[in-house]
């Protein structure tokens, strides 16, 4: 098991445009197309950069992923999520 | 022959250039003023050819190839992002240029990557649209990108050596080409980390020093965690500089500009390089 998998995720959601919209319209289904686990599925569905950082993320990644998907594209939003810790369960 | 007539280092921070002109600060108009410095220092030096060394954000790049060293060796467009006054089209290369360093490094223990078609960002793309191709005498830019930001990074002594490849292959090239090279990235800076807007004015002018002593092996011995704690993520694109410094064979700099205030998220500093 790596990290690699939620990198490859975080890659294509943040590049590319097909992958935000299938993410924005049935971010569930969206990411069955990779091998991540239950935990490592609700760090992205619940915009987790905290857990997504503490198991290795690399933050351009983390960053990239929230300014293109969630919805208020906002950096200052960013850094208060992320300063606020982990919010996954586990 | 060819020749590196000079080079060059300076920030690539994508706030510099996101600002409408109206809601400058005094520091931002001496950002640009040290960007239009650098163009028309290019200018004075008549240079042909622009070899730009950025990073890649881990944008170009994906988990599925990640190359050490990169060079573009074909069409060349940019930059990836969409910055108000920034042409993004295609940017002039250089092929044969291009492929003669890869085939020469190859030749000589530097087995570069490359890129047959490459679509730069903003660590390639501003300083070729702001600095290098405004200039009449500029015909070509040649990109090249270190691992700089995304781990697996280059070694910092690799990143010289790769700069120093460089110098060996445009010294190859029968032609007649006048070569500066840019260094791009920025100093202290925290990308997407919690710190994020946080800079370290004494290790950004502690590197500054060293480019102006024409120093890199204080700044390749320099130990990655430690600059990691100390200056942050983005600080590892000092490699972008140490690798400019290889290609110039820079016994000294001389600082342009340095600049961190609250309207940027990096340490910004400026200088041209001189062998």
């Amino acid at each position: 098991m790596t990290i690699y998998a939620l990198e490859t995720a975080l890659h294509d959601l943040s590049v590319k445009r097909e992958a935000r919209a299938a993410f924005a319209q049935d971010a569930a289904g969206f990411l069955r197309r990779y091998r991540l686990d239950d935990r490592e599925r609700a760090m992205i569905q619940d915009f987790d950069v905290a857990a997504l950082q503490e198991v290795g993320v690399n933050p351009m990644l983390t960053l990239g992923f929230w300014m293109m998907n969630e919805p208020g594209r906002s950096r200052a939003a960013y850094l208060e999520r992320l300063r606020a810790g982990r919010t996954s369960e586990n | 022959m060819a020749k590196i007539v000079g080079g060059f280092v300076m920030p690539h921070e994508p706030g510099i250039f996101y600002k409408p002109k109206d809601t400058w600060t005094e520091g931002q108009h001496r950002v640009i003023q040290a960007f239009d410095q650098i163009r028309q220092r290019i200018g004075e030096l008549e240079a042909t050819i622009a070899i730009i060394v950025g990073a890649d954000h881990y944008v170009l790049f994906g988990p599925g190839c990640l190359p050490s060293y990169l060079i573009g060796i074909g069409d060349v467009a940019g930059p990836y992002e969409n910055f108000p006054g920034i042409e993004r089209g295609p940017i002039p290369s250089f092929p044969e240029l291009a492929e003669h360093i890869a085939g020469h490094g190859r030749a000589n223990g530097f087995d570069w990557a490359v890129a047959k078609s490459l679509f730069v960002d903003h660590s390639i793309g501003v300083p070729a649209r702001l600095c290098a191709l405004p200039n009449p005498s500029m015909k070509a830019v040649v990109p090249v990108y270190l691992a700089s930001g995304v781990e697996p990074l280059i070694a910092k002594q690799r990143a010289y050596e790769v700069g120093q490849a460089i110098r060996r292959a445009v010294e190859a090239w029968p032609e007649d080409e006048r070569v500066v090279v840019l260094g791009s990235g920025g100093i202290s800076h925290w990308v997407g980390l919690p710190e994020m807007g946080k800079v370290n004015s004494e290790f950004d002018r502690m590197v500054l020093d060293c480019v102006e002593r024409g120093d890199h092996q204080t700044l390749i011995g320099l130990d990655d965690q430690e600059i990691l704690r100390t200056a942050g993520n983005g600080a590892l694109e000092i490699r972008n500089f140490i690798c400019a410094m290889g290609a110039v064979n820079a016994s000294r700099g001389s600082v342009i500009a340095y600049e961190a205030g609250p309207e940027w998220v990096s340490g910004l500093g400026f200088a041209e390089l001189v062998e």
